[in-house]
């Protein structure tokens, strides 16, 4: 009888914790966001044949190159496209702006590792540099004849863009990064030893961090309790729950173990490197020619504003820096997600990112009808 | 009877720290003011601080409206100098003066008068003020017990559009700027640039920001002025012919960094350069955001007399001043 008590709290436990996952998976998915009708979603092929889904958003009257948005870790390319209203991609092409969301891959709209079919579960940062963006590029270079593209980073999203301009600069006319670091030892005790812990923690997980099932767990607690996935993503002054919802729901996708173990490395090593370390990326910067723009957000605590700022220091070419936050008149101050979900974001950042395109755009571009765009050469 | 006992107690003890001020000669013969708070006797050994306010501001963030910093560690046994430079409060207002002659005519008389008698003092400052006492750290640190800087600069920049416009438009700079003037200007909608730049954090919400803004900031001659303009343009502090950085650097003893991430006017990554200008492994750093353990996210005076400061600002430095190592 004694024994039997604790099998039966054990098995109360696990029935409580299956209703819970189920209730949450149920709720989460209420939140998700389908695509609207004038997305298009069409597949780039990577070299080593992975399908990358690609997310058009076609203007009505185009101008400038075609802009590639470039998401972070643990996100798929719907958090720069959660909804109408919270939509820099959308936002981007109401303002002619030939627009693509890039979903790096084993990410939602994308294919899944999957070794039988020769998809590795070993891929990284690297990966994600020297196949996907490329293949992104390729692909829309086919469908506009334009040779380079403006391209956007928001947080490892930025890391990329920086890794990729520096690498290929003949592929990117001009880089904005939003809440992207160029070194990583934060001053506080948190955020010496968080970035850290969640890397150890993901790279315990398996081979993939499956981490929209962890954010559909806990579904029907997002943004109504002020938790610390909150504190760091968002300013609850910007962002409201239902976004935050949303976002969690619809924006929130897997990663593989390997790319956590290089994010590890950067903490660790203080800079961007290859995954096996010997090519030190944040050196590259100083390489860098490029227009980039670099966007800070005052509360981020991802991505501080002093380590973004470095990054930004080290840029040899054209460059502009500000940070998102009530001193250069914004409503409130920024977080590292509100960069890209803030319910302001389309008035105060985004239309920063649109100027300095602009600025930036070659001289003689001549742009085609029918939603293509072509530099004349 | 025991609560009105107790009362009463409570109402004397809010007396105790005596206050003190005393005008301060210093080495050109301009006259500073240094207040003296004094802890009632029998509080054990007493170590001492000395505080040296932000640059352009009086004594009144470490004591306004009979609150802050210095009535507190006064409170708790530590005795308290609060030093007000030339061109505040009751100091000589001379026509002119820099940044170097701050550091060492006012800062090291103040220095010494606090040391008199003590093998050993602590130092601490606010944003410049920060900065000018790692200075007195790094030149005296046999006789300095610990280093406090709150929101200590390390670096300057032009951190804002707002500041890089001025700084544009400001083609003849006046003799002298009144900051209490100055800052009371509109720059967002009906916010001034002392409340987005300066007052900014929760903790200031309820506070009474005009009295504030009147008794905290004090006139900025043009030399002061030319100097930290031309700290932001060269991104580096220069003293006596030496980055700061550097200079700080050499003190080896233990401190104290609290950093603000919401401070708009001395920026976090002003401040924390002095981490690694001090060693990571001698400096304690006090990140003042929620993730951290503080309340709420603090600006540049909020981390002085915001509503939590006592809890997350004060506290934290009395056990720093009061640990024995």
């Amino acid at each position: 009888m004694s024994r039997a008590r604790p099998t039966r709290r054990l098995r109360a436990a696990l029935a409580v914790l299956a209703l819970g996952l189920g209730a949450g998976c149920v709720l989460g998915r209420l939140y998700r966001e389908p695509l609207p009708p004038e997305a298009e979603l069409f597949d780039a092929t990577t070299a080593d044949g992975w399908r990358l889904g690609i997310i058009r958003y076609r203007p009505e009257r185009p101008r400038g190159l075609p802009v590639l948005l470039c998401h972070g870790v643990f996100n798929n390319g719907r958090i720069l496209d959660i909804d109408a209203e919270h939509s820099l991609a959308r936002w981007l092409a109401s303002r002619g702006r030939d627009t693509y969301l890039l979903n790096l891959r084993g990410t939602r709209y994308s294919d899944q590792p999957d070794p039988q079919a020769g998809r590795s579960l070993r891929y990284s940062a690297d990966t994600y540099v020297l196949q996907d963006m490329p293949a992104a590029i390729e692909a829309i270079r086919r469908r506009t004849g334009a040779p380079k593209v403006d391209l956007v980073g928001h947080s490892m999203g930025g890391h990329l863009a920086y890794i990729y301009v520096a690498e290929r600069p003949e592929d990117v006319n001009a880089v904005v990064t939003l809440g992207a670091s160029a070194h990583f030892h934060g001053v506080g005790k948190i955020e010496r030893e968080s970035g850290r812990s969640i890397a150890r923690l993901g790279t315990s997980l398996g081979p993939t961090v499956p981490a929209p099932e962890i954010a559909h767990v806990f579904a029907p607690l997002h943004g109504e309790i002020e938790g610390p996935i909150e504190r760091v993503g968002r300013n609850a002054q910007n962002v409201s729950v239902t976004t935050w919802k949303r976002f969690m729901a619809t924006g929130v996708d897997y990663c593989s173990r390997d790319v956590i173990a290089q994010l590890d490395l950067w903490i660790s090593q203080n800079h961007m490197s290859s995954a096996d370390g010997k090519v030190d990326y944040t050196a590259r910067l100083r390489t860098v020619r490029a227009p980039v723009l670099v966007i800070a957000a005052k509360l981020d605590k991802i991505a501080p504003v002093a380590s973004v700022k470095a990054g930004y220091e080290l840029l040899g070419g054209p460059k502009e820096f500000f940070i998102a936050g009530e001193e250069n008149g914004f409503r409130f101050d920024y977080a590292h997600g509100d960069l890209v979900m803030a319910d302001r974001a389309k008035l105060e950042v985004w239309p920063e990112i649109l100027r300095f395109f602009e600025t930036h755009t070659p001289e003689g571009l001549e742009v085609a009808g029918g939603g293509q765009s072509a530099v004349a050469r | 009877m025991l609560l009105l006992a107790s009362l009463a107690a409570a109402g004397a003890r809010a007396e105790r720290p005596g206050i003190s001020r005393e005008p301060l000669p210093t080495a050109d013969g301009t006259r500073a003011t240094l207040y003296h708070y004094v802890p009632e006797p029998g509080l054990g050994p007493r170590p001492a601080l000395l505080l040296l306010p932000e640059v352009g501001t009086t004594r009144r963030a470490y004591d306004f409206d009979r609150r802050g910093l210095a009535r507190y560690l006064a409170w708790y046994g530590v005795e308290v100098f609060v030093l007000e430079y030339r061109g505040a409060g009751a100091s000589d207002w001379p026509a002119s003066f820099d940044f170097e002659t701050l550091l060492e005519n006012d800062c090291e008389a103040a220095f010494a008068r606090a040391l008199a008698g003590r093998a050993s003092i602590f130092v601490g400052g606010w944003g410049l003020g920060g900065t000018l006492a790692g200075l007195l750290a790094s030149r005296h640190s046999r006789q300095v017990a610990g280093f406090i800087g709150l929101q200590a600069a390390a670096t300057l920049d032009l951190p804002n559009r707002p500041m890089a416009e001025l700084v544009s438009r400001l083609e003849r700079l006046p003799s002298m700027l009144d900051l209490r003037l100055a800052s009371r200007r509109p720059l967002f909608e009906d916010r001034s640039w002392f409340e987005v730049m300066v007052a900014n954090d929760e903790g200031l919400a309820a506070a009474p920001l005009r009295a504030m803004r009147l008794s905290l900031l004090a006139p900025l001659p043009r030399a002061l002025i030319e100097d930290l303009l031309r700290f932001a343009r060269e991104k580096r502090i220069v003293v006596g012919g030496e980055d700061v950085r550097e200079s700080i650097a050499r003190y080896r003893g233990r401190s104290l960094l609290v950093i603000a991430p919401r401070d708009n006017w001395i920026h976090p990554e002003f401040a924390t350069p002095l981490v690694d200008s001090l060693g990571r492994e001698r400096v304690e750093v006090l990140v003042l955001n929620p993730l951290e353990g503080a309340r709420l996210e603090y600006g540049h005076l909020g981390m002085l007399l915001g509503s939590e400061a006592p809890r997350d600002v004060w506290a934290p430095i009395l056990a720093f001043v009061k640990e024995r190592r």
